[in-house]
Order: structure tokens, then sequence, then C-alpha cells
């Protein structure tokens, strides 16, 4: 039913998307999470542990190049162990999509749909994303791209130049670190690097699978790279302890949008716009994993349908679920399991893999 | 079969085009009143806005509507004005937010104002902040012949200040920023002008609390202390052998040393001045004389020392307001022994040694010998 390939900078493109849309969800809960500005160094840290990470992921992926995760732990575990790791990432995915939905309709709601009902704005969002997923993963791969140059780029350049006037020396003191706040925090940095959690899926789609290799580690690097400049660009801005203050801080920095020779009446709207564009490709490409990720543990035939199914359930999810900013006193334990799944769940199966091929 | 799947498709655009275009409650410009300036003052148990609109929608840019009325927030405020007008009430173009002294004194109402301003979706947090010499009513009511729009003026002015750095604040996300970094700020002074405005001074507020106001040549020491480079210092008028000259600072250097042992704070600034005579008597040939240079250094020299020698003086005993963010210095260069004194860094700075070491060269004597 879907066109299934994609090109490797479809795929890079996709798992930077993704990642950012989770680092910035994400970034509030590093910056508060660390005395001083050196959050950093987490980013640093867990960039560092899933680029190691990735030589056994690589090498797994390589063999078996048509497998998604699920349908290699399906070849390699008992049946139990194998349907819970499927289930696992049904679960994953539906859990991060609805928070990402709720966060991101609470910002539309809060900015620019003042009287619009919160959900009249998750089931439009819910209803469209669906609809382009259903479309197969070439199509989600094309908007990727598209948001990338369009979005992801002018919103990142907007962030640049919304720290006008800001103080370079905020991201001091290095030294003496908060080292218990630093490790705290990376499995926070760690989960948003989310298109590690992808690429066990998106790789076996892609033509051209010798590239894999590279795309991976380079989508590590680039995406720690940004997500470092993020941080830091927020930092140098409000300092940190406003930073900690702001519930979006990715969205307050647009306050101060000073682009010479343009005017904007309402700055914020305009990066909000930008985001509108990247969230919302990032809700289609989840629900397009986590349809694949139900068709693969329930072995079905018909692949399209899971997209529908979902629609109730990442709605009522969303409508339960409290902001993610209401909910980040009581969510670091969820965080360090979710974080720790998502490492570990790979690792364990090419563990396997490799035991298994000396065998 | 593909007719009907076509028709569908077309009646399903069009619908959704209707449907969805986000415009349904949308206000036309010239339906809507752009708040240019707020002055807050504080009433008994209430807040009394004041704001200023220009008439921008009937052509006429140099004529304003002003409104005035007490309510108990922003919000309030907003509500209250939309009963009260014929049109939608905007502040997305806001320029300039007013505190009135005694709203400014009052420490409660000050996190108030701050707070709700830092809430708000809708304004923006680069609109720029001034606290009014007496009431903030009589600041927006003023009118200026050259400029009738007091928002623009004052909007105008303060971008100028900041440009040239005649004043370390001029947004109000700037002075959000400095009081929860080091608790203190130095926000510009609008005060009334025979028929104009100006901004000269400076308040020093300190944990939301205005505590007093510095002099022209106070902000101007503690604006060379704090960007040196870009500092603007108005001539030095000395007296040298009974002649009079001006001097003017064309260029300044810095460097400064922090010292903190235990409780023991000492900050050394180390200034060199690169000056130009701006001013001297037609047919004297004195600036050719090397010991009339000297003295003329000495007694510049002696005059800028005691200026920002009372300036941080004040700034020790009189307020205890560290506004040389010598207190952020610590915490991003000295954090491990700041950390030690932080709970009474207010005591800490007010014993501290604070020294001012003035060097000048005198690079030109200008155009005629």
């Amino acid at each position: 039913m879907f066109n299934q390939d994609i090109t490797p900078y479809q795929n890079i493109s996709i798992l930077i998307l993704v990642s950012f849309a989770f680092q910035s969800l994400l970034m509030p809960s590093i910056l508060s999470e660390i005395d001083g500005p050196v959050g950093w160094i987490s980013i640093a840290a867990a960039a560092l542990l899933l680029y190691l990470a990735m030589k056994p992921v690589n090498k797994l992926m390589e063999k078996h190049s048509e497998d998604t995760i699920i349908s290699i732990s399906n070849k390699l575990f008992p049946k139990f162990i194998s349907r819970s790791i499927g289930l696992y990432y049904i679960f994953m995915f539906l859990i991060s999509n609805s928070i990402l939905l709720k966060d991101f309709s609470e910002q539309i709601k809060l900015m620019m749909l003042f009287k619009t009902p919160l959900s009249t704005i998750i089931i439009a969002i819910l209803l469209t994303a669906g609809y382009a997923a259903k479309k197969g993963m070439q199509t989600i791969a094309n908007i990727t791209n598209i948001a990338v140059v369009i979005a992801l780029i002018p919103y990142l350049l907007i962030i640049v130049f919304s720290t006008y006037y800001a103080d370079y020396t905020n991201i001091l003191p290095i030294y003496p670190a908060d080292v218990v706040g630093v490790a705290k925090s990376i499995p926070f940095a760690m989960l948003g690097f989310f298109g590690f959690s992808i690429l066990m899926f998106s790789n076996s789609r892609v033509a051209i699978k010798e590239k894999n290799l590279m795309i991976n580690k380079r989508f590590i690097v680039i995406s720690a790279i940004l997500y470092m400049a993020c941080y830091l660009l927020i930092v140098v801005k409000f300092g940190i302890k406003e930073a900690v203050n702001m519930v979006w801080p990715f969205i307050s920095v647009m306050k101060f949008v000073n682009i010479p020779g343009f005017f904007f009446e309402s700055t914020e709207i305009v990066g909000l716009c930008f985001q509108i564009v990247v969230t919302f490709t990032c809700i289609c490409i989840l629900s397009y994993f986590t349809n694949l990720s139900m068709q693969e543990t329930f072995k079905t035939r018909e692949n399209g349908y899971f997209i529908f199914i979902q629609i109730p359930i990442l709605y009522l999810i969303a409508a339960a679920l409290p902001g993610m900013y209401m909910m980040f006193p009581y969510i670091r334990i969820p965080i360090y399991a979710l974080s720790a799944l998502n490492f570990l769940i790979p690792l364990l199966v090419a563990f396997k893999d490799r035991k298994k091929g000396f065998i | 079969m593909k007719k009907i799947k076509l028709i569908i498709i077309i009646l399903a655009a069009v619908t959704l085009a209707m449907v969805l275009t986000g415009c349904w409650d949308s206000v036309e410009i010239n339906k809507r009143e752009y708040l240019f300036a707020v002055g807050i003052d504080k009433e008994k148990d209430t807040l009394k806005f004041t704001a200023e609109i220009p008439k921008i929608n009937e052509g006429s840019e140099e004529q304003r509507i002003i409104y005035s009325m007490e309510n108990n927030n922003f919000a309030d405020f907003y509500n209250t004005s939309y009963l009260h007008s014929d049109k939608a009430i905007s502040d997305r173009l806001m320029q300039v937010i007013v505190l009135g002294e005694e709203t400014a004194k009052n420490p409660e109402t000050f996190k108030k104002i701050f707070d709700e301003i830092q809430r708000s979706p809708q304004m923006n947090r680069r609109v720029k902040i001034c606290i009014a010499k007496g009431k903030a009513e009589d600041i927006i009511n003023t009118e200026i012949p050259s400029n009738p729009i007091v928002g623009r003026f004052l909007s105008d002015m303060l971008v100028k200040l900041k440009r040239e750095s005649y004043q370390d604040i001029y947004t109000f996300d700037e002075a959000i920023l400095h009081l929860g970094q080091t608790g203190n700020a130095m926000i510009p002074v609008v005060e009334m002008n025979d028929k104009s405005l100006k901004i000269e001074r400076a308040a020093v507020i300190k944990e939301y609390e205005l505590l007093g106001f510095l002099e022209t040549e106070e902000v101007e020491s503690i604006m060379l202390l704090l960007n040196p480079t870009k500092a603007n210092i108005k001539n030095i008028n000395i007296k040298a052998d009974e002649k009079t000259l001006a001097i003017g600072a064309v260029d300044v250097s810095m460097t400064e040393d922090i010292d903190l042992t235990g409780d023991k704070l000492s900050v050394d600034y180390y200034i060199t001045l690169y000056c130009y005579v701006d001013s001297f008597i037609v047919g004297d040939d004195s600036l050719a004389d090397k010991n009339f240079m000297n003295k003329v250094k000495e007694e510049s020299l002696k005059k800028i020392s005691e200026t920002t020698a009372s300036t941080i003086d004040k700034l020790q005993h009189t307020y205890r307001a560290d506004l040389l963010r010598i207190k952020d210095d610590l915490y991003k260069f000295h954090k491990q022994d700041y950390e030690k004194i932080m709970d009474k860094y207010d005591e800490v700075f007010e014993a501290a040694h604070i020294n001012v070491h003035f060097k000048m060269d005198i690079k030109s004597i200008g155009l005629v010998k």
C-alpha cells in the first residue's frame, strides 16, 4: 500500500526534526534540573553515550537491513519478549505523541486561537496529521524535507536574531559544575534525541541502506550541536534564573526578534507559525511509526488502518494529560524509565543478535 | 463514481476553505485602538491607568486620545476599556510603560505589574519602561508641541539614550532580567521639563522597590564602570592656573580586579581615559606647556575621581544597591567563594573596598595649537 522507499537525506531530516521537537519540549526540565548554566554538559554526555551505542546498533541494522527493531526482536526473542518490546514501542510512541500534541495545542491556544476550545485544536491536528500519515512514508519524508527548509531553518534563524542584546557571560560559571544535577539530567537530554528510537524503524525504509551507518552517526552529531546551541542561546538571552522561570523558553525568546528592516506586529506568532509546521510534521511522523510498530507487533497485513485507530487513543491521552509544564514535578521517574528503555532495548537486541551470531 | 468523488472533494474543499479561514473574529485595523503608552499610578487600593492612543486610523498621526481609569490590574483595565469604547483595544504596539513614583515605591504593586506583563502572551517584553518623577498620569498628559504622542517621544528618547549608553536599561525585558539576576536595576526617570519631558536621572530599584534617584553625573559614573567602551562622558570642565578649559574623553579602556577573601570584598577598577581638548582660549599657548598639561590632567582626574567615589559611596551606604553588578561577576567568576557569602551579600557589599584608579592621556589638543 505504501511506497516505502525514502532517501538517506530524507531519513536524517526525519531524525533531526523529531529530535528537535522533543528537545524544545524537554529543554525546561534540563534548565531547572541543574544549578547553573551547564546543561550543555548533560547534552554532550547524552550525545556521547548514544554515539557509542550507535556502533552495535548500526551493526544490527546492517545485518537486518530490511527489518525494524520489532521484526528483529521477533526473530531473536521468544514471543513474549518480542511482543513486550513491540508493545513498549507502541506505548512509548503513543504517549510521546500525545504529550507533543497537548503541549503544541496549548501553545496555539495561548498565542493564537484564544477562544477555540483545546479539544477542537487537538482534533483538527489529529485528523490532518492522520490524513498525511495515511499517505505513506514517502509523503511524510517529503513533508519533512520541506519542513526542514521552510520552517526549521528559519525558526532557528529567528531564535538567533532573538538573542539581540544578549549577555554572553551568562554561560558562566562552568566551574564548579553541579555534577549531580548534570548526571540527573542526562536521561532528560537522552530522551531529547528521540530520533534514536525512530531510526530503529526508519532505517529499514531507506532506499540506499549502505548510507544508514554514516547517516545515523551524523544525526547524533548534528542533533547534539543543534540541541547545545539552542540551550546556550536560551541561557545567554535570559540568564539561567529567568530561563528556569519560562514555561516555553523557545516561544518566549521569539518576543525579542529584531531583524533590521523587518516589522512584525507580533514576533512570537511568526516563530509559532514555523513551529506549527515543525511540530505538525513530527506528529505525522510519530503517527506513521506508531502505525508501523502496531502493524509489526500484531503482524497484520492491512497496514494503514492503525493510523485511524490511534486517533481516538491519542485524543483521549492528550485530553487527559495536563500540559507538559504542569507535569514537570511528576515526570522525572517516567522520563528516566523511558530514556533507559529507549537506550537499552536496541543494545539488548544487538547483544542478543551478536550472541546468536556466534552460536 | 469518479464524478461523485470529484464532487465530494470539491464540496469538502469549499466547505473547509469557508470554515477554516480562522478570521471569524478578526478586527480590522480601523476598528482597533492601539495603546502607545500607559502610565500606572497607585491610588489607595487600586491602580490608575492612563493610556495614550494615537488617532492613527483617522489619518491624523499627531492627535491622540487619553483614557484614564482606576482598576485592579492590566486585565481589568483592558476589560473596562473594551466596554468604554466602540473599538477593540490592543496593546500589541505598546511603546512605553511609565510607572508612577508611588507605584514604584511599593514592592508588592511593582511585582504584580511586572508579573502581569511577563505572563501576558500579547504584550511584548521589549516594551520600554521608565519611572515617573511624581505621577505617571502627568507624564502621559503632557502636551509636547514638537511631538504630541508621548509614547513615541519617550520611546525614541529611550532608544537614543540606550544606544549612546547614557542609561543602562530601556526595556521591560532588561529590567526584569537585571532584577532577577542581581536584585538591583537602574531604570530611567522621566520628568516634566517646561512643556516637554526629559530623561536625565535614573531610579535605583532594589528588590522591586524604588529607593531613590541618581543624578546625571552619577548615572554617567556608573555607566563608565558598567560599559567603559561605550561610555559617554560629557565634558570635564576644569580650572587650571585660573584658566578654564573643557576636556572630552573619546576612548576609554578598563580592567577590573575583584577579590573576595572570606567576607572581605575588594574591587579595583583601572580606567584609562583618552581625551581631547574641547575648549580653551584663543591666543593662549599654554597647551604647549608640559607643566600646564600635567596640571590639567591632575585637575581633571581629581574631578572625575571625586564624582565616581561619591557615587560608589551612595550606592554602598545610602542605597546598599549593587548597581555595578559585582554580585553577577562574583557568581560567574568566583562561584565557590560567592556561595559562602551569598546570604549576607548586602553587608559584604556595604563594607567592600571599591576603588577606581583613573589614568588620563590627552591624545590631541584639537585642530589649533
